[in-house]
């Protein structure tokens, strides 16, 4: 697959802190990167030095296969960003502000601002302005700005700040369908899990500056999913019995003659029952309580905002 | 915000016009001279409402997308930095030259409209030169006032920079050593009967000296700046 982000020891230090601490970022083309971290964990800053708007104290940034350093300004055209709540001039219409853009990247189809407007769902309030845009609407705004060129990749961070679940949904949509629609590579940063879970491949867990976690998304759900351990005498016979007598498919069988039951049910006695009636001896039954919030509790040693 | 602008260019004119029309009256023998209206206009311009009023204009320009929170969108484009404050550097270049403008063109509809006399046409491109001018020697004095925007991204300081720098050339007005103070010497090169007590070589170094370094501060500082 070809890496469309790649950062080597990236840091960035304030003082005598490194904010962002040699951080190992790789981005395939065409996923959903979730950047992951609380409030203050160096998502922003790593987000910036991405962007070129600061300058890392040291390590190296890769994006379409070229140095950032040396080639700043054309991989930066093929990149639409959002950073923090996004700033408009507000006393110029949408219209205006994006046609600003539209100048000054150059872009010349000449229905991209209908087009991107028509993406974001604010076509039809194009001439108002921006002044007077709920914070959802200037969220989805940036987003337009973003995509007005046509990017490769898209860099986003926290695009759901300060909305409503309304709004979160929206924009959630949105994203999920300029990565299918588009094939448009997408680096979000979040703070909120749930948000990150929805949209994400690939999970970038950041930690005081650290990136603690990279993993497929999918992978992570899977081992972190709740589940029925029951420590059987005969797995085969056990297994057999789930599927014919019970209808359970959603299960694994694991070494030592453990059964996993990943399917939500409340049938946990008759099971028992029919087990040991069947001569399959149940040594042992325990209720995993992990899910994904304690995973990242776990790893970050503290709470992710839900 | 242009049009707040033009106004504050009218403010010399306008009250310079109430000034000698007051005079006037209370001096009926005296003349309401072309000559006056304009001296008197261009004199409050360069001592007093031109530093203030630019340093506004200057703040505005560039504090406005720190305001805003669109430098960040504007350094992904990307624009360069550099090129975006020689861009700025150009629109307030013909922004004070338009304010200027206005100045000059009030004093002779005003003037007209009332009757003022003494009217020429090598006092009109006399007049036309000297505000030009000025305008673009207040202007080399700007780089300061941009320095302090883009440091402190707020416009208070730099407007209360301006202020300073404005009571300086009052009290420095009338002495020798306005030669030496960099927001004195539009004064200094523009009136006529304005005493020069040192060559004005070094006035023009100075006034030059202010803008380049001033300029390039402002370049090595934007350009290595964190956005954060």
């Amino acid at each position: 697959m070809t890496k469309i982000i790649e950062t080597h020891n990236l840091t960035k230090k304030y003082g005598g802190t490194n904010v962002v601490d040699n951080v190992n970022i790789t981005v395939q083309k065409g996923e959903i990167y979730g950047f992951l971290g609380r409030n203050g964990a160096g998502k922003t800053t790593t987000i910036s030095m991405l962007l070129g708007l600061i300058k890392p104290s040291d390590g190296q940034i890769k994006i379409f296969g070229k140095y950032f350093n040396e080639n700043k300004k054309d991989i930066l055209k093929r990149i639409g960003s959002t950073i923090e709540f996004s700033g408009f001039y507000k006393n110029l219409s949408a219209s205006d502000n994006l046609k600003i853009n539209a100048k000054l990247i150059g872009v010349k189809k000449k229905d991209m601002l209908k087009e991107a407007l028509d993406i974001v769902g604010l076509y039809e309030e194009r001439d108002k302005k921006v002044g007077n845009y709920s914070l959802g609407m200037r969220q989805r705004l940036g987003i337009a700005r973003a995509i007005l060129h046509d990017p490769e990749l898209l860099i986003l961070d926290e695009p759901t700040n300060g909305l409503d679940p309304v709004g979160i949904k929206e924009v959630r949509r949105l994203i999920k369908s300029l990565a299918e629609k588009r094939q448009i590579t997408i680096f979000m940063s979040s703070h909120i899990l749930s948000e990150v879970q929805q949209l994400a491949t690939t999970i970038g867990v950041i930690h005081e500056g650290r990136l603690l976690e990279e993993i497929n998304f999918a992978k992570l759900q899977k081992e972190n999913r709740k589940y029925i351990e029951l420590d059987v005498s005969h797995d085969g016979k056990a297994a057999h019995i789930l599927e014919n007598n019970f209808n359970i498919n959603d299960y694994e069988v694991h070494p030592a003659n453990k059964i996993r039951i990943y399917s939500k049910h409340n049938k946990i006695g008759e099971i028992n029952k029919h087990l040991v009636q069947r001569n399959v001896e149940v040594t042992g039954i325990k209720l995993s309580e992990d899910n994904l919030e304690d995973y990242f509790v776990k790893l970050t040693g503290g709470e992710i905002v839900e | 915000m242009f049009l707040i602008s033009l106004l504050g260019g009218l403010v010399s004119p306008i009250l310079t016009f109430f000034m000698l029309i007051g005079y006037h009256n209370q001096n009926p023998d005296t003349i309401l001279s072309f000559e006056s209206f304009f001296s008197q206009t261009h004199l409050f311009i360069v001592f007093i409402i031109g530093n203030m009023l630019f340093a506004l204009i200057t703040t505005y320009i560039f504090n406005r997308e720190f305001e805003e929170d669109t430098l960040k969108n504007l350094l992904t484009i990307p624009v360069g930095r550099i090129r975006l404050i020689i861009s700025k550097l150009v629109v307030l270049f013909i922004w004070i030259i338009l304010i200027l403008l206005c100045s000059y063109l009030a004093v002779y509809v005003l003037g007209t409209i009332v009757g003022f006399e003494g009217l020429t046409i090598s006092m009109l491109f006399k007049y036309l030169q000297k505000y030009i001018f000025t305008g673009f020697l207040l202007y080399l004095l700007m780089p300061t006032i941009i320095l302090i925007t883009i440091v402190f991204k707020n416009y208070v300081p730099p407007l209360a920079f301006s202020i300073f720098i404005t009571m300086g050339v009052v009290i420095f007005g009338q002495s020798k050593y306005l030669s030496f103070y960099p927001w004195g010497i539009p004064v200094l090169l523009t009136i006529d009967s304005q005493e020069i007590a040192y060559p004005i070589s070094y006035s023009w170094i100075i006034i030059l000296g202010v803008f380049i370094t001033s300029l390039i501060i402002n370049f090595f500082y934007f350009k290595n700046k964190d956005l954060n």
